[in-house]
């Protein structure tokens, strides 16, 4: 989001997933969330009746097959997370995603793109110094703009950068050098998987067990 | 394939889609207006963009979607200075859902003289969140990802391709903000999917 920034249609991309479920039965059976030829098989309606779920991390070939079905699985050593369940409980699985999309400066001078959270006080390049300058087309770069306020309505006034050394009131031109873009989509994904008597969350850094007989949460790390 | 989200903004009279990963407030009818309509600061009191209605559209295959939500960085009228009573503001209703359902889209305007956008919550605004028995209009910083917005909780069923209702954006700006550059800001999404 912006409101001085440089805009860009795009395409987002898919969203990206890190492990897949299995749904392991008393008969020894398990369905997985990827055929071994990367079709997928929904959750659906069946939440009970399982001794277990695993969530697995891709490996480096299945990733790429399932990738080839069009889902963008990411391979990773993720560590396994196995829940034990009894085939009369009730599980609720949900896959928490979060996508976040904004901008970022763009330097034009090394290809670095950066944040800039107003701090120094103008946008800076942290890799080369870059940063954007007034030109005056007499004068050349000038570092101490005039902003004049000009008075356009009874209820509007426009701020104009102007050149402190022409005599004649003269615009200034704004380098580009540091562009304000798009930022790459961020995605982020956290599984939550609620028990009778247990939440479990987890996501690519954590393990976090939350007991509903407790009123503070146990917590666990991979 | 899971599902695949994009956002969308809806623009023209009949809220056509366009697909976004940014917004440039300004005073026009769109997301991306170079550096036509500029938004403009007044010289007393406070003046707004035109308002922005976005919504996140989905396909692929799911059981379930559910539970979208919009969240800020908490930060953004600070960061961007945008003076006396300045901010992103946002629309939303006092029970339920926050998004605005297709039926009720209503086309962003604004006025020449004074020159600004019409506020959300102003008597010709919006006509889904203007009226403060139902709904306010809220400063955007007051949900950051800690406490995101619902925007609509679904369910969404059986691999549907559609979208969700669509949330108000408008930037609010005083006469004491300052010209320059700005810092750089995000919006998140978030839904549960399975």
């Amino acid at each position: 989001m912006s409101i001085d920034g440089t805009e860009t249609d795009q395409q987002a991309y898919p969203t990206p997933i890190t492990r897949f479920w299995m749904k392991l039965w008393p008969n020894g059976k398990m369905t997985p969330q990827f055929r071994p030829d990367g079709s997928e098989v929904l959750w659906g309606e069946q939440n009970s009746g399982m001794i277990g779920l695993k969530f697995l991390p891709f490996s480096t070939e299945f990733a790429a097959i399932v990738q080839e079905k069009g889902t963008f699985a990411i391979p990773s050593r993720l560590p396994v997370v196995e829940i034990t369940l009894d085939p009369s409980e009730t599980v609720n699985v949900r896959r928490f995603n979060a996508r976040t999309d904004g901008t970022w400066y763009h330097c034009q001078h090394c290809n670095n793109c950066f944040d800039w959270p107003m701090v120094p006080p103008e946008p800076e390049c942290p890799q080369c110094g870059a940063r954007n300058h007034w030109y005056c087309d007499q004068h050349g770069q000038i570092d101490n703009p005039v902003f004049f306020k000009r008075q356009e309505s009874e209820t509007r006034t426009v701020t104009e950068a102007r050149c402190p050394i022409c005599s004649e009131p003269h615009g200034l031109i704004r380098s580009t050098d540091l562009e304000l873009v798009d930022r790459p989509t961020e995605h982020r994904i956290k599984y939550v998987v609620q028990v009778p008597d247990a939440k479990i969350i987890f996501d690519e850094s954590t393990i976090r067990v939350e007991r509903s007989c407790l009123k503070t949460s146990t917590t666990s790390m991979p | 394939m899971v599902a695949t989200i994009v956002i969308e903004c809806l623009v023209g009279a009949t809220g056509s889609p366009v697909t976004i990963t940014n917004h440039r407030f300004n005073l026009g009818d769109t997301p991306t207006p170079g550096t036509n309509n500029p938004l403009r600061v007044p010289s007393s009191g406070t003046a707004c963009s035109w308002w922005a209605s976005h919504r996140a559209a989905f396909s692929g295959s799911y059981t379930e979607l559910t539970d979208f939500k919009v969240s800020s960085s908490g930060g953004i009228a600070a960061a961007w200075a945008l003076g006396t009573n300045g901010m992103v503001r946002i629309g939303v209703r006092l029970s339920g859902d926050s998004g605005c359902p297709d039926e009720s889209y209503s086309q962003a305007k604004g006025t020449t003289n004074p020159l600004t956008g019409v506020a959300i919550d102003a008597v010709d605004g919006h006509p889904y969140y203007r009226d403060s028995s139902v709904a306010r209009v809220d400063n955007f910083d007051n949900y950051p990802a800690s406490n995101p917005l619902l925007i609509d909780s679904g369910p969404y069923t059986s691999s549907a391709t559609g979208h969700t209702k669509h949330w108000v954006l408008q930037c609010q700006y005083g006469s004491d903000t300052s010209p320059g550059d700005r810092a750089t800001q995000t919006v998140t999404v978030t839904w549960a999917e399975i």
